[in-house]
């Protein structure tokens, strides 16, 4: 699989740096077991997975459940290590540290989960919760973790004086995130890796938190890696998206451009299954569903993986696996039969299952 | 599963409407008070209202806290319609819905009305609604997972939900057999003789939602309510299930009730749409009316807050602070009060539910300015002749004609 290569119109990269992660090559998979710990199939969660991402800029990652996309983010931190691959992480291979060297490497990247009720200790207090990893650095004064704890919270929106000595349960769903980021922020890392971080959360807190994840990631220089299932999330902080299916790569693009002319007929059906609503004119949208279920991660179709429910599948793409190309401006796509490139020409109706259907009847 | 010697077309026969715990108490229903978005005419005409929800009031008491989650709600759904309930998390919308199926626990305190045909549901028995509860009225809930039995095969499940009313459909084993193969059939699972005798954890999540919505249609139900029944699924499977739901609803004449907190998902599918706030409707009308002109500043901050396929890289969605309120000490007046961009010290008294424009109801003394009026009307007319109707393009990511 060719390498993608840094970006040349990368908003927020200088074609000089060097990509704060780089990944090359990842595969992670997991042995299947049934009654007695037979075996009884290999999860192929990860396959081949290349990117890289530069200080500053935002990665979004969007794939349908069981793409592989958590996966992927556990495999970059090394929870647990991947398969094979290279994840070189500013300058320093995490594939090969040892635990000692991983354990230090992990200060300056840091997750935020889905669910920010099972990620903190509902027995701690927001204070405590916030210190455990000043308290694991260790180096600092009782009072001036205090501080520090304080001042986080401050970044976050929480008033330290109102939240410090609350406990999980007693926050709500958008509160307990913001201390799940505060968490996160404490040790000044230059990655954070979100996943599904604004998922369960209502759609006014989603905006709050969204809006709050931008503003750290102005003020404090981060980079992220931010994962969801729905494009439409994404689509604010990421400055390139790449979009997942069944544990590969297969479109990878400049934000603005993969939105607009989508090449891979997956990412096509992913924007056509939104339901949009226009907030000027009330628009309504309807999705176009893609037909068929996701093939099972367990036995992948032969060549690509998408044919199975590919409107544009032919005999090529059961026999050769398409690889991930650039089609110019760092747009990368693994598709035989890539959807035209609608930029070059003026925008119309599009051929087929691929059209939107224009508001509600 | 049901021990009951009546027959269940003695229940929701018109006879029934005089029997003791099914009917509402004198005075609780007050005629013509229920808001409406009513057909406007030359639009075919107006289907027959099939359930009507008059004033409900759900309460919980616990510890001498009394939660207010309902408070004062009304509606309808006609026979072949879907009704979108909005809200946030807490606003009333789940629990409205389950008071109607009598699912909420004994501490809730339930009044108001809510007519199925000619039966009361409010204050009915326990006995009386076990027999109708996924029959005429059925549910479909969230978490497909959690709502099946992981060690039934999937067939024994429905064959379950299809011989607990064998009174009505008189069906045996080998007939509700059949029938459950049908309603597998009906609601497209593929392969449904195989899937037939699979376990749950065989099938993929939309699967499962298919199931669950077979299991809902055992009963031939009048009236389905979909609580967030696509919210745990893909973007790429809810649409399967909407569509099969909107399929269903118009074949068999069925009304639905879709919960979700997702606007885009109620403006595509829904005829009408009902925002709650705090356990109120703040806003009702039929879903274009709504959406092409939102009054209710709720409302307007929840559309605002949407992501945006064309939203630009680091930009700020719009929002609005705070917190929903807290059920058991609601501000005095307007629920949103605190929240409000528009509000002013008229605010401390509660606006009512009223029709400001032809089928269009909200609540709100300082709404957002209407589009409906004849000065905007020909303005935007003006705008989108100019700028070639971007609406009319159907491309989500087209802005303006600026590509």
């Amino acid at each position: 699989m060719s390498v993608v290569e840094q970006e040349k119109t990368g908003a927020h990269a200088a074609a000089t740096t060097e990509p704060l992660l780089s990944v090359r090559n990842l595969v992670q998979e997991f042995v299947s077991r049934g009654v007695g710990g037979v075996k009884t199939g290999v999860v192929h969660a990860v396959s081949n997975v290349s990117f890289d991402l530069m200080p500053g800029e935002t990665l979004g990652i969007v794939g349908e459940t069981g793409s592989g996309k958590s996966t992927l983010a556990r495999s970059i931190i090394q929870a647990p290590r991947a398969k094979s691959g290279e994840v070189v992480f500013r300058g320093q291979d995490l594939m090969t540290l040892s635990h000692h060297g991983l354990k230090k490497a992990r200060h300056d990247m840091q997750m935020v989960y889905q669910d920010p009720f099972g990620s903190l200790n509902p027995r701690w207090r927001v204070e405590d919760v916030v210190a455990e990893p000043l308290l694991a650095q260790g180096g600092l004064s009782r009072d001036a973790r205090r501080e520090r704890v304080h001042e986080l919270l401050n970044l976050v929106g929480l008033d330290p004086a109102t939240y410090c000595r609350r406990r999980p349960l007693e926050l709500s769903g958008g509160q307990a995130q913001r201390v799940a980021i505060a968490r996160a922020i404490a040790l000044n890392p230059a990655l954070i890796i979100c996943d599904e971080a604004i998922s369960s959360l209502d759609v006014l807190i989603q905006a709050q938190v969204l809006n709050l994840f931008e503003k750290l990631r102005s003020e404090l220089g981060l980079s992220y890696l931010f994962i969801a299932h729905d494009l439409a999330t994404v689509k604010q902080v990421s400055d390139r998206v790449a979009v997942m299916h069944l544990g590969q790569l297969a479109e990878v693009g400049p934000a603005e451009q993969l939105y607009l002319t989508p090449r891979h007929p997956y990412t096509r059906a992913l924007l056509d299954s939104i339901p949009g609503l226009d907030p000027e004119t009330g628009a309504a949208r309807r999705p176009v569903p893609l037909a068929g279920e996701p093939p099972s991660p367990l036995d992948p179709p032969s060549g690509c993986r998408f044919r199975t429910r590919c409107p544009r599948a032919q005999e090529k793409c059961a026999v050769e696996e398409p690889l991930l190309t650039d089609h110019g401006n760092g747009h990368h796509v693994a598709c035989h039969f890539p959807l035209e490139d609608l930029s070059a020409t003026i925008p119309g109706p599009r051929e087929g299952t691929v059209g939107l259907a224009a508001g509600a009847e | 599963m049901n021990a009951s010697h009546e027959t269940l077309s003695d229940l929701t026969g018109a006879p029934v409407a005089t029997r003791g715990p099914a009917v509402a108490p004198e005075g609780l229903t007050v005629p013509g008070s229920r808001p409406s978005p009513r057909r406007k005419a030359g639009r075919g005409e107006t289907r027959e209202a099939v359930l009507e929800v008059t004033d409900l009031r759900v309460a919980f008491s616990r510890e001498g806290r009394t939660v207010h989650a309902v408070n004062g709600l009304s509606y309808e759904v006609r026979a072949g319609e879907m009704l979108a309930i909005i809200g946030e998390s807490g606003s009333g919308k789940s629990v409205s819905t389950r008071a109607l199926m009598g699912l909420l626990p004994p501490s809730a305190r339930v009044t108001g009305s809510a007519r199925l045909g000619d039966t009361e549901l409010v204050g009915m028995s326990e006995k009386a609604m076990r027999r109708l509860r996924g029959c005429d009225l059925a549910m479909v809930f969230q978490d497909p997972a959690r709502s099946l039995n992981p060690t039934m095969r999937i067939g024994a499940q429905i064959v379950e939900a299809i011989r607990a009313h064998s009174e009505r459909n008189g069906l045996d084993k080998k007939g509700a057999q059949a029938r459950a193969i049908e309603l597998l059939k009906l609601v497209r699972l593929p392969a449904p003789e195989r899937r037939f005798h699979e376990y749950p954890h065989q099938l993929s999540g939309g699967m499962r939602q298919r199931v669950m919505i077979a299991i809902a249609l055992a009963g031939d139900p009048k009236v389905l309510i979909a609580d967030e029944a696509t919210t745990a699924l893909d973007v790429t499977t809810q649409a399967q299930i909407m569509e099969l739901l909107v399929d269903l609803q118009e074949r068999l004449g069925m009304a639905v009730i879709m919960i979700s907190h997702d606007l885009g998902l109620a403006a595509s599918y829904a005829q009408e749409v009902l925002v709650m706030y705090a356990g109120k409707a703040v806003e009702y009308a039929e879903t274009e009316d709504l959406f092409s002109n939102v009054r209710m500043p709720y409302t307007r901050a929840l559309l605002g807050a949407i992501p945006q396929l064309t939203t630009e890289a680091h930009s700020l969605l719009p929002v609005i602070g705070g917190q929903p309120p807290d059920l058991s000490a609601l501000p005095q007046g307007c629920a949103f009060r605190p929240r409000c961009v528009n509000a002013q010290d008229d605010c401390a008294v509660a606006p009512t539910l009223d029709e400001h424009e032809p089928g269009h109801w909200f609540a709100c003394w300082h709404p957002a300015e209407s589009r409906r009026t004849p000065a905007a009307e020909a303005a935007r007319n003006g705008s989108t002749a100019a700028t070639g109707t971007p609406a009319a393009t159907g491309n989500p990511l087209s802005k303006g004609g600026e590509a």
